[in-house]
């Protein structure tokens, strides 16, 4: 429990001004936490609690308003590849084949040749795309692209990995077939630190480490939960599991007093 | 609200710049070395000078509407033919998989090639406009309406039928509505393709209209006059066209 | 089997086929009757025997090079300029709040209302085609060039930032992105170009597949005046499924 943390929020509020009215409205307020270094942390909350702004934040889009966030004691000032991200729409760059799009970040780097298409094709093997890697992206199942998408973000070496909602818009079943997917990946990627916005309960509580609650708007920390069990959980039936995912349902859904009838 | 309208007035400067140097430079620099010829770039206060000579005269507005009426009977023909054919064509698929050949033919065709045969048919005068129009304006009502019936979505047509609409309903309360934006951008391509060859037509076989007013300035001399009318048919093809989009909006308020 | 697939060829062309024999025995028996010298219709077959002839004496091709030559100038000329102007208006705010008047005032006018002031300008020569397919080709080469940089889909952007790109590769990015756009200008340009060469040609010039048509018409030949037609039509179908196929080359990522 004594992992170095690798990216604080620190009473982070940002505010945006509507642009017909002129007042100020706050996306997130006060929000605080800590990610450790290594650790797969899950930022969980409903749409309209501010997931997006923080995203935008620590992936350098956007400043906060108050507060302040660092990365291994930096602050975050603008994009970059230290902080790379998955997208939910993958973000794949269509004129790119499978390979190139890996390689984009690393071309960015600035390294040289040899070192980029040995990186690039390890992580073709890693996610499992050998074969695939001439294709573009258009050819590729949505299952494919966003392996494509998490291989072009983990190449890079950063030092955290921003995954935003990365298999929202994937079916079911693949999503689910991805769920291991990252696990099995993310195994071979030693101590990798990442945090992963979703609003799926079950998602969380097979992949997390750390579990952060958010609420609705303004968007704060509402409860922080250590999850310890080893991996691959069984949701279903693990008793820790069970409870842990009735006190989650009951933070995101109850919380939202239904009018009484 | 200030600073919008600032940034509003602020974004003409380049225009205001633009016409401003070319008051100066044809109004008062050109002439100073050209004192005798005729001078063949005349400046903005020329062209309104103009403008405003044959607005009271009458001139402009007697060759406005011999345009406009051409354009409406033409345009008005075209649409007459188009819709109901192309609409055909999408309920019968047989007899539009005929006629697409006939159409794919003709289509590349540029509308102002027709010009010499509205003349050699039909003589120097509004027919030939006419006929130039529909012939040019049909194609694209035509394609656009085809294209609308095909892209009705079988799923809209399952649904209208197990809910028990006839043939005829269906086609009325189903395929013709969803088929009517692309109808109406059809029209509205259609009706940009008659006002720009109805200029041809007028440039080359005709005695009044704005084509053949901006083509008398040639004879007459008058540079001021080409500019002018320029921009006469420049400004009454984009009314046509905002006329379009807003009738786009009134008649497909679910299509926004 | 063979013969099945032989009438599934045919079939699309019952229609047309129909049309064109109508139109030659409409012409063989019907026209003379008002119109003893067939001059105002004369038969399909004519126009075909025309073409031959003048294919043969080398006359078609030479227009068909007149033409071609203003077109693809006159075309190279606004894409030189409007491209770029297009690329930079999409870019930056500035070049787009101060030029959207210009190219509003200017877009709407037909370019072939540009043919009586310029015919003053350069008289009728060589210069005048090409301003006129210039004027006639920018603006959808402009438009199409601000449209794909704008509709970029901002989360490239966004993953381009977020990977560690600079500004010179958000450059190349926005200009890669914005390919596909802009190549479609250029087809529509040089669609709009080879209509717009025929006009002018019939109003002033002394060569070309516009000129061709007029002085066919004035010289009462009337199947000439179809070679000339169709002879536009031909070239300009060709160059557009020659354009679709260059764009499957050049942007295969489409």
């Amino acid at each position: 429990m004594t992992a170095k943390a690798a990216l604080v929020v620190d009473n982070v509020t940002k505010e945006y001004e509507m642009a017909r009215s002129g007042t100020r409205i706050a996306a997130l307020e006060g929000l605080s936490f800590t990610v450790r270094e290594g650790e797969f942390f899950v930022v969980l909350g409903p749409s309209g609690s501010g997931k997006t702004t923080l995203l935008n934040l620590i992936a350098g889009f956007e400043l906060p308003t108050k507060g302040t966030l660092t990365v291994n004691g930096a602050p975050i000032e603008q994009p970059g590849w230290q902080r790379a991200v998955v997208f939910q729409e993958h973000g794949l760059f269509p004129w790119l084949t499978a390979a190139e799009n890996i390689e984009f970040g690393l071309r960015m780097k600035k390294l040289p040749k040899g070192e980029r298409r040995d990186l690039v094709s390890k992580y073709i093997e890693i996610v499992g795309l050998k074969g695939s890697e001439d294709k573009y992206p258009k050819e590729l199942s949505g299952g494919m692209k966003q392996r494509i998408g998490i291989a072009r973000a983990l190449v890079v070496d950063s030092d955290i990995v921003i995954m935003d909602e990365p298999l929202g818009s994937l079916d079911a079943q693949t999503r689910t077939e991805m769920q291991d997917e990252l696990l099995r990946i993310l195994h071979k990627e030693k101590k990798k630190t990442v945090l992963f916005v979703t609003h799926s309960i079950e998602e969380a509580l097979k992949l997390a480490d750390s579990i952060v609650v958010m609420s609705e708007r303004p968007g704060r920390v509402k409860e922080l939960f250590r999850v310890d069990s080893p991996r691959p959980r069984d949701v279903l039936t693990d008793p820790r599991m069970i409870d842990l995912n009735v006190k989650l349902h009951a933070l995101l859904y109850r919380s939202q007093t239904p009018k009484a009838s | 609200m200030g600073s919008k309208l600032l940034r509003l007035i602020s974004s003409f400067s380049l225009l205001a710049a633009i016409l401003i140097g070319w008051e100066i430079v044809a109004g008062t620099i050109y002439p100073k070395y050209n004192a005798t010829s005729v001078n063949i770039f005349p400046p903005p206060s020329a062209v309104l000078g103009i403008f405003w000579d044959l607005l009271r005269s009458g001139e402009l507005v007697t060759h406005t509407l011999a345009s406009m009426a051409r354009v409406a009977v033409g345009f008005g023909i075209a649409t007459l033919i188009a819709v109901p054919l192309g609409l055909s064509m999408g309920a019968w698929p047989a007899w539009g998989e005929q006629m697409r050949v006939v159409i794919e033919v003709l289509r590349p065709i540029p509308p102002f090639a027709w010009i010499p045969f509205g003349l050699l048919w039909f003589g120097v005068g509004p027919e030939q406009t006419v006929f130039v129009i529909v012939i040019s304006s049909i194609f694209p009502i035509l394609m656009n309406t085809v294209a609308g019936v095909e892209q009705v979505e079988p799923v809209l047509k399952r649904s209208a039928l197990s809910l028990g609409a006839s043939k005829l309903r269906l086609f009325i309360n189903v395929v013709l509505p969803r088929a009517l934006p692309q109808i109406i951008v059809g029209l509205r391509i259609g009706l940009g393709f008659a006002w720009m060859v109805l200029v041809a037509s007028e440039l080359i076989g005709s005695t009044a209209g704005l084509g053949y007013l901006i083509l008398d300035s040639r004879n007459l001399g008058l540079p001021s006059l080409a500019f002018m009318g320029m921009f006469v048919i420049g400004i009454i093809g984009y009314l046509l066209d905002a006329g379009m989009r807003w009738l786009e909006r009134v008649l497909l308020p679910w299509n926004a | 089997m063979e013969r099945i697939d032989l009438v599934g060829r045919v079939r699309p062309f019952l229609l047309l086929g129909f049309l064109i024999i109508l139109w030659e025995l409409f012409s063989r028996f019907v026209v003379p009757h008002y119109d003893p010298s067939g001059l105002s219709l004369p038969p399909p077959s004519a126009g075909i025997a025309d073409a031959i002839n003048l294919m043969k004496q080398g006359y078609l091709h030479q227009h068909v090079i007149a033409s071609a030559r203003r077109v693809y100038l006159g075309f190279a000329l606004a894409a030189v300029i409007g491209i770029p102007i297009g690329i930079l208006m999409g870019m930056f705010d500035l070049a787009r709040r101060q030029l959207n008047p210009v190219v509003g005032i200017l877009r709407p006018i037909p370019p072939v209302a540009w043919i009586p002031i310029t015919l003053l300008w350069f008289g009728v020569t060589d210069k005048q085609q090409y301003f006129i397919i210039f004027i006639g080709t920018i603006f959808p080469l402009i438009l199409h060039a601000v449209a794909g940089v704008r509709t970029v889909d901002p989360v490239l952007i966004r993953a381009a930032r977020s990977l560690g790109a600079d500004s010179g590769a958000m450059f190349r990015l926005l200009l890669t992105a914005s390919l596909p756009m802009i190549f479609l200008g250029i087809r529509i340009a040089l669609g709009l170009g080879w209509f717009i060469i025929v006009a002018s040609e019939m109003v002033s010039a002394s060569t070309g597949l516009g000129f061709l048509i007029t002085e066919a018409r004035t010289a009462m030949l009337t199947e000439r005046m179809y070679v000339g037609m169709f002879a536009i039509g031909f070239i300009g179908y060709a160059q557009d499924r020659l354009l679709v196929w260059l764009e499957r080359k050049i942007i295969p990522w489409k």
